[in-house]
């Protein structure tokens, strides 16, 4: 995108909780990491159009049994701050569910595999390397709590920023470009992708 | 830059932001409280204790003030599940801050304890007094006063440095902040409120600590 732009790409990179102060602030003109499309966030942020999907699941080993939303209570799910998980999750979770919340994804996947927590609730990209990368934990998905599309920010009142990336995202998932970014980085093809 | 500044979103979950607060006093309080009390057995077991111990207390200084205090936290929460110990988080975060600043104070207090002159000791000696009491009146409280200043200092260090306790899911006040900010996006003026929570924390803690000082070593004692 910053070569179709003509202009030097600088990465500014943040924790979770820190993508849209980062934004505001002035230190990064776009925010494109998965920022899911809500209406909260687009409150004090302008959203581009969707450049991909992801889905929030609730992940856990096999020894916990999670089939339905009611067994969520009594157990300990942990969810990481300023995500999708923390915006859709509590929701879901009925009353007496232990909601624990971590900084950072890779804290809350920790908790889940030193046993800290019963289950986790992340994207599928994020508890499929967890899934991956521990094997003996035998961690397996429980239940799918939301499918969400994520878009780029740029600050409120930037139009002509978002017009442009608007354009370019047009352009790019007519050619196939952004399915292919999507298959190298998910390993799964991209949905088709509505626009506001 | 054009934000608008919206303060009446914080007022709103003010309650909140105080439970916080008081979560952030009661572990620092009470690491305080423990710290110290490892700090003086720390010590005593440096300055006057047989070699092993010397050893055993240099390393445990030198271990943990060279390494970062996150990590300590990490290790008490996510790695002593493996040898059976499961923590909860305010657990292993009071945990991790009494052994930490025990660490640190154990120092400070060491060098009250060597700047206690020798001939002092064995006056005492002299006098007949018991072991236990030459440790108490004649060389631990002494000591204590000498080095009160730089104690509190840690203290109140202690007590800032516990905002890294929100990463392991413990909901002191910036873990609550963390949770608000990123809730409502209203991020400078919850950290703006937080800022100056954690400012008047660190009055009041070192109020608090002048005031143990005066009723501890001043009290009844002409200046």
């Amino acid at each position: 995108m910053a070569k179709d732009m003509g202009i030097e790409l600088e990465f500014v990179q943040v924790p979770s909780t820190g993508r849209i102060p980062a934004l505001l602030a002035g230190r990064a003109d776009v925010t494109i990491a998965s920022i899911s499309v809500t209406t909260d966030r687009a409150k004090t942020v302008m959203y581009c159009n969707p450049n991909g999907a992801l889905q929030i699941v609730i992940f856990g080993p096999k020894s916990v049994a999670i089939k339905t939303p009611a067994d969520l209570v009594g157990k300990r799910i942990g969810i990481t701050r300023a995500t999708l998980e923390e915006a859709t999750v509590p929701k879901m979770a009925p009353q007496g569910t232990n909601i624990v919340w971590f900084d950072d994804i890779s804290a809350t996947s920790q908790s889940m595999l030193s046993g800290q927590v019963d289950a986790v609730a992340m994207t599928s990209f994020a508890g499929k390397t967890a899934a991956d990368g521990n094997p003996d934990k035998q961690i397996e998905t429980k239940l799918p709590v939301t499918t969400a599309f994520y878009g780029p920010i740029v600050r409120p009142g930037d139009f002509e920023l978002r017009q442009w990336i608007n354009t370019w995202l047009f352009l790019n998932s007519q050619n196939g470009t952004l399915a292919a970014i999507y298959k190298k980085y998910t390993g799964l093809d991209l949905p088709p992708l509505p626009v506001f | 830059m054009n934000y608008v500044f919206q303060f009446n979103v914080v007022w709103d979950h003010l309650p909140e932001l105080f439970e916080g607060a008081r979560l952030t006093i009661q572990l620092s309080a009470t690491a305080m409280a423990l710290g110290l009390l490892v700090a003086v057995v720390c010590a005593y077991g440096k300055s006057a204790g047989p070699r092993p111990v010397r050893w055993l207390v240099a390393a445990y200084v030198e271990l943990i003030r060279n390494t970062p205090f996150l990590v300590q936290i990490f290790i008490f929460y996510f790695s002593l599940p493996v040898i059976g110990l499961r923590l909860t988080a305010n657990t292993a975060a009071l945990a991790a801050m009494t052994v930490n600043l025990g660490a640190y104070a154990s120092e400070i207090v060491r060098a009250g304890i060597e700047a206690i002159p020798h001939g002092q000791v064995e006056a005492a000696r002299a006098l007949g007094l018991k072991r236990m009491q030459i440790f108490r009146f004649i060389i631990i409280f002494p000591a204590l006063k000498t080095v009160y200043p730089a104690l509190a200092s840690q203290f109140i260090l202690l007590m800032l440095r516990s905002s890294v306790v929100s990463t392991i899911s413990a909901v002191e006040l910036t873990a609550i902040t963390n949770s608000l900010a990123s809730t409502t996006f209203r991020s400078f003026e919850f950290y703006f409120i937080a800022t100056g929570l954690y400012l008047a924390m660190a009055l009041g803690f070192r109020a608090g600590l002048s005031a143990i000082y005066w009723a501890l070593f001043q009290r009844g004692r002409a200046a």
